[in-house]
């Protein structure tokens, strides 16, 4: 009897423990603190931003830091136990934004006035259905290739421009020691970078994108683009064009090689800036005189882009109508009396317009700029639901453990899994 | 009033049965109510944190959980099929039984060498003992950064052997082959000092006077280890090859530090996987690898336990 009456109170413990975990805050009038779920690799400008916003408000945010190492898994492992913050820093892409399941847990902030002043940023960014979920602060990120100025100009060689001229720079460095491309097997997430640059000059206005997420064209079509970049990227890798540790190496490797002269290129994306300057011990001039970068795509110089989760900000359906408005509040703040500062801070080019662009950048980040400019498109995996494991495909196919036609199917039915469990038109 | 404590049951019947004449089963002794509150404090953090955490996991496996939508639904084996049509289930259930099992053979053969070298209790060898201990200490993630260096192309472990063999450049983890096993050794050297210390202690519970007669009758080194000091250590032996083989079928913090799952997929253990579809948002999936990963300590587990305790009654 009385062991049968301590089972019952332990059940009842634990599930009067779960119900606390489960059950919504409660409704506050004063708010006084916001929790912000944030990524760990903040830039100073950003948490910057933060602070001026404690100091404008009275409003504490209690940071709580997601490593980025692990981003996506820790946002989405925390999100899934149906913990909510009243401020979401994340990805604005929507294959990430599908997986949070934004029309049923995220306010509409369609109606603020940086949507209104950010031009066509959300027709492919941080919005489904035309109704807009983010706040996008930052610079997108632009992908395309790094290279040595030195290791080219000394072989009479010209930066490449489309795949056609990495294969030539491939064979024109053969034997000389120098790796022609160091890929990053090892950070796993670079290997996505050439097969999506291929696709770039394929995916203007996003309508080949378009065309897969709503189901009209099939990744595992051997005429398109996406499976004729995986089998251009195989033929890189069978053509001897990477680093012998290429499945191993981290990014941090390949910036560091191409600076110091021991690898001509690798593609990567703008972000990568902050680390390249560390290599170059902080000497922007220096990093200009060694470093260049181009755009890369299949037949013509076209970069892909992708707003970048740092800066991009969402605010969660929390069932606290006063801690909602907070949010927004943080959010007009962000992106209005307080975003000219975060500009400047960077410094980084403006997307919003009213800002002025700051004028001290460098030149590499100039060519960052220009690659935008220049007709650069959205990556092909930013608007498909289900790419999440994109990594694990390209990273098999570095190590000659699937091939492209494999991976493109694969990747066919991670999309309509995905595209289906999220209940999208045409799937 | 103090009440002397009841004497363990072993001893009682050991009173009743004279050496020599055959034992009776000790009678079971009715276990006194008020005894069970001793157990409620393991049991309630046994229920909680074991018990109902894995209940609740079993029909999330059998669940369409994710994060693309908030209908959940009971698909019976749905993700089981999905995780097998993708390769995913029988990959990973053949990387973690070939990582556990390189794991819990490297681990024990290194622990009972090294219980062996240190098995007299002096200065220098709690010294070593303790130096051996040390990586048990080291937070896993810590371990795997730290070996991910050292086995690095351009590491101290290439740079050693290139003195021996000029121009030596391996990338230890960029091949399928060496990075499961240089990760499975890695497991193997961070839990060795624990193994380490249940064989010392084993060893030295053997009684001094058994070897040395073996030794009087002839019996050289290997012999008296082989034929005395291996059999007697069968608890140990037990304790060890099941909780080092548990372990290694668990593993995933030295793998996410060192390859992450690569190259490619070739350290991509069950829970490595998991974490991997919790990442896609797949939760239903997720929890079917977690389910797996259980299943098959269970599978493994208690058939080992089973026939280790045979050899335990044998010896």
């Amino acid at each position: 009897m009385k062991f049968k009456s301590v089972v019952a109170g332990v059940a009842t413990t634990a599930v009067a423990i779960s119900l606390a975990a489960c059950s919504s805050p409660e409704t506050s009038e004063e708010v006084t603190t916001l929790t912000l779920w944030h990524n760990s690799a903040d830039t100073p400008a950003v948490l910057d931003l933060y602070e001026r916003f404690e100091a404008e408000t009275g409003i504490h945010l209690e940071l709580v830091d997601i490593p980025s190492d692990a981003f996506e898994t820790t946002t989405t492992t925390k999100w899934a136990t149906g913990d909510r913050p009243d401020i979401l820093e994340y990805h604005p892409t929507r294959s990430a934004l599908f997986a949070l399941n934004p029309a049923q847990n995220m306010q509409d902030l369609s109606d603020m006035d940086y949507v209104a002043k950010s031009g066509d940023l959300y027709k492919s960014m941080g919005s489904v259905d035309g109704t807009v979920y983010a706040a996008i602060t930052g610079f997108p990120s632009i992908f395309g290739i790094y290279y040595n100025k030195a290791v080219l100009a000394d072989a009479g060689l010209e930066p490449p421009t489309s795949f056609g001229d990495l294969s030539s720079i491939c064979d024109a460095l053969a034997g000389t020691g120098t790796a022609p491309i160091y890929e990053s097997g090892g950070s796993a997430w670079p290997t996505q970078i050439l097969p999506l640059l291929y696709v770039s000059d394929a995916n203007e206005a996003d309508a080949y994108g378009s065309a897969i997420a709503a189901n009209e064209q099939s990744l595992a079509d051997p005429d398109g683009a996406f499976e004729q970049g995986l089998e251009a990227y195989a033929g890189l890798r069978d053509q001897g064009c990477f680093n012998a540790d290429a499945t191993s190496a981290t990014f941090e490797n390949a910036l560091a090689s191409v600076y110091d002269g021991s690898a001509a290129m690798t593609a990567l994306h703008s972000d990568a800036y902050a680390v390249l300057l560390a290599a170059a011990g902080g000497d922007a001039a220096a990093l200009d005189a060694t470093i260049g970068f181009v755009p890369v795509s299949a037949e013509s110089p076209v970069a892909a882009y992708a707003s970048a989760p740092i800066g991009t900000f969402y605010a969660p359906k929390t069932g606290d109508a006063a801690r909602e408005a907070a949010a927004r509040e943080f959010i007009a703040f962000a992106t209005g009396a307080g975003y000219q500062q975060l500009v400047d801070a960077g410094p980084s080019f403006p997307v919003i317009d009213g800002a002025e662009t700051p004028t001290d950048f460098s030149e590499l980040q100039l060519a960052f700029k220009a690659a935008y400019d220049g007709g650069a498109t959205v990556a092909v995996n930013s608007n498909v639901a289900g790419f999440g494991a994109f990594v694990t495909e390209t990273s098999k196919l570095l190590a000659g453990q699937t091939t492209p036609a494999d991976a493109a199917a694969s990747m066919q039915d991670q999309v309509e899994q995905a595209s289906v469990a999220a209940g999208i038109p045409g799937w | 009033m103090v009440m002397a404590p009841p004497a363990p049951a072993e001893h009682r019947s050991s009173r009743r049965a004279p050496s020599g004449v055959r034992r009776e089963p000790a009678r079971r002794t009715p276990i006194r109510a008020r005894w069970w509150g001793f157990a409620i404090p393991s049991l309630v953090l046994v229920v909680v944190f074991f018990v109902v955490p894995f209940a609740l996991n079993i029909p999330f496996a059998f669940s369409s959980w994710s994060g693309y939508s908030d209908d959940i639904r009971l698909i019976g084996l749905k993700n089981f099929e999905l995780l097998w049509e993708r390769g995913i289930l029988q990959n990973s259930i053949g990387i973690t039984v070939v990582y556990a099992v390189i794991a819990m053979t490297v681990q024990n053969v290194v622990s009972l060498s090294l219980a062996l070298a240190l098995r007299t209790t002096n200065f220098v060898n709690s010294l070593y003992r303790s130096i051996f201990f040390l990586p048990v200490l080291i937070s896993p993630l810590a371990a795997g950064y730290i070996w991910r260096a050292i086995v690095s192309p351009d590491g101290p472990l290439n740079a050693a052997i290139a003195l021996a063999v000029p121009g030596f450049d391996k990338a230890w983890l960029g091949d399928p082959v060496t990075a499961l096993v240089t990760v499975a050794f890695v497991d193997a050297w961070k839990w060795s000092g624990i193994a380490t210390l249940v064989y010392i202690a084993g060893l030295n519970s053997i009684p001094s006077t058994m070897l040395e007669a073996a030794s009087i009758d002839g019996a050289n080194a290997w012999q008296r280890f082989w034929r005395i000091s291996f059999p007697l250590l069968a608890p140990a032996f037990t304790f060890n090859v099941v909780t080092t083989l548990i372990g290694a079928l668990s593993a995933y913090d030295v793998i996410a530090s060192t390859t992450g799952g690569g190259p490619g997929v070739s350290t991509v253990t069950l829970n490595v996987a998991a974490v991997q579809q919790f990442g896609l948002s797949y939760f239903g999936t997720a929890s079917a690898l977690s389910l797996t990963v259980t299943v098959l300590v269970v599978v493994f587990a208690v058939p080992l336990v089973a026939w280790l305790r045979r050899r335990e009654v044998a010896a």
